[in-house]
């Protein structure tokens, strides 16, 4: 038996049309995969940040429950790069927490250096230099912001060749207050993806029996 | 027997790719609230809202917190809303309302340890009076069956509202934590 093939092949639009979906379909794939990308790199920089924020919320937040506070006192730090908070506590010992918060100059030329930093008296060269430090006299523990991210900028305008670090994860307000005798405390960071609503919220009553 | 070389002519193309893209509608419409309901669960016992919910537990396991009151309440509607007012000792009065507008707390309850009895109120009658997410936080607890090993008669849930970015007008959010309360 002879059997008859079918030669005729498929006709241009057929072909066209299996092109334009099998388009459609690369295409939706390809921002879908784009989508979930970013959503794991969001998701990746919440976790470290909620780590971050739990260990350090956990290790204070341990002393000021467990033995109570009994005073606290509020300075800059020495140099003006932040705030020092000395908290005594019931059983007499003391705790004191630094946050450090220089900013860098996020300029990315010299125009814009000369109006986001040399107006606000930023060196064109400063990194950013985030810390927080936490524990007793002398033997305080530092505990660096997670890197969620950073950018190497080009030093302007001092002759440097060199660059300085800008970091995504900032401390972007420090808010401290004692009034009616509550202690309460808050860090707020600011990220380009996860926006400012992060923030290490310490409360604690003063000397309160 | 003649076999069928034709192969699929491009309407019958057409209404596979129709009918997969339909199942993959359904499968996302389906599968996309679950994503809300994991995000929502994210502010449910945080670290912030823990050691809010335990200052307020410090507040109702004082000797000045009415308890007759509570008592009463939890025989005819199985909670009873926390108030500074029902402490009776002006200092822990004081420091109770000062702590709780600092700690942004919206509401709290005093309940059973188990939460059988609250979780058998119809959620819509719930919902009326506490709000549709206290409710849904309240229906995502365990019942806590198992007796406490603290010996805690009582539980404390409370509700935080909170604000993030201080840019954006409408960033109001809402945060849960539950404690036991010992009494």
């Amino acid at each position: 038996m002879i059997r008859k093939l079918n030669n005729k092949g498929m006709t241009a639009i057929e072909i066209l049309v299996t092109f334009v979906i099998i388009a459609i379909i690369v295409v939706s794939l390809y921002d879908g995969i784009v989508g979930l990308k970013e959503k794991e790199t969001i998701s990746s920089s919440k976790l470290s940040l909620s780590t971050y924020k739990n260990l350090l919320t956990k290790d204070i937040q341990d002393d000021l429950i467990k033995t109570g506070i009994l005073g606290v006192s509020t300075s800059a730090m020495e140099g003006n790069i932040g705030y020092r908070v000395t908290f005594t506590l019931r059983d007499g010992s003391t705790r004191i927490l630094d946050v450090k918060q220089v900013f860098g100059c996020n300029a990315l030329d010299l125009e814009e250096a000369e109006q986001l930093c040399g107006q606000r008296g930023i060196s064109y060269d400063q990194s950013d230099d985030f810390m927080i430090s936490y524990g007793p006299p002398g033997n305080l523990v530092d505990y660096p912001l997670p890197d969620l991210g950073h950018e190497d900028i080009e030093n302007y305008g001092t002759g440097d060749t060199g660059t300085h670090r800008i970091y995504a994860l900032r401390i972007n307000e420090v808010n401290i207050s004692t009034a009616n005798q509550i202690f309460s405390l808050r860090i707020t960071f600011t990220h380009p993806d996860l926006g400012s609503r992060y923030s290490i919220d310490i409360v604690s009553p003063i000397n309160y029996p | 027997m003649k076999k069928n070389n034709k192969g699929f002519v491009l309407v019958e193309t057409l209404v596979v790719t129709v009918f997969v893209a339909a199942v993959f509608s359904v499968i996302y419409i389906n599968f996309y609230p679950l994503v809300g309901e994991y995000e929502r669960r994210e502010f449910y016992d945080d670290i912030d809202s823990k050691y809010g919910a335990y200052w307020i537990k410090v507040f109702a396991q004082r000797a000045s917190y009415d308890m007759s009151r509570v008592s009463s309440d939890l025989a005819s509607q199985k909670y009873s809303v926390f108030s500074c007012s029902n402490l009776s000792d002006s200092d822990d009065r004081s420091f109770c309302e000062a702590m709780w507008g600092r700690l942004h707390v919206k509401q709290a309850l005093l309940t059973e340890y188990e939460l059988t009895n609250l979780k058998s109120v119809n959620s819509s009658t719930l919902a009326t009076s506490l709000g549709e997410s206290f409710v849904s936080y309240i229906e995502y607890l365990p019942n806590y069956t198992t007796a406490s090993l603290n010996a805690a008669r009582y539980r404390i849930l409370v509700e935080f509202e909170r604000t993030g970015d201080s840019m954006e007008d409408d960033d109001t959010y809402y945060t849960y934590s539950t404690m036991e309360v010992v009494k």
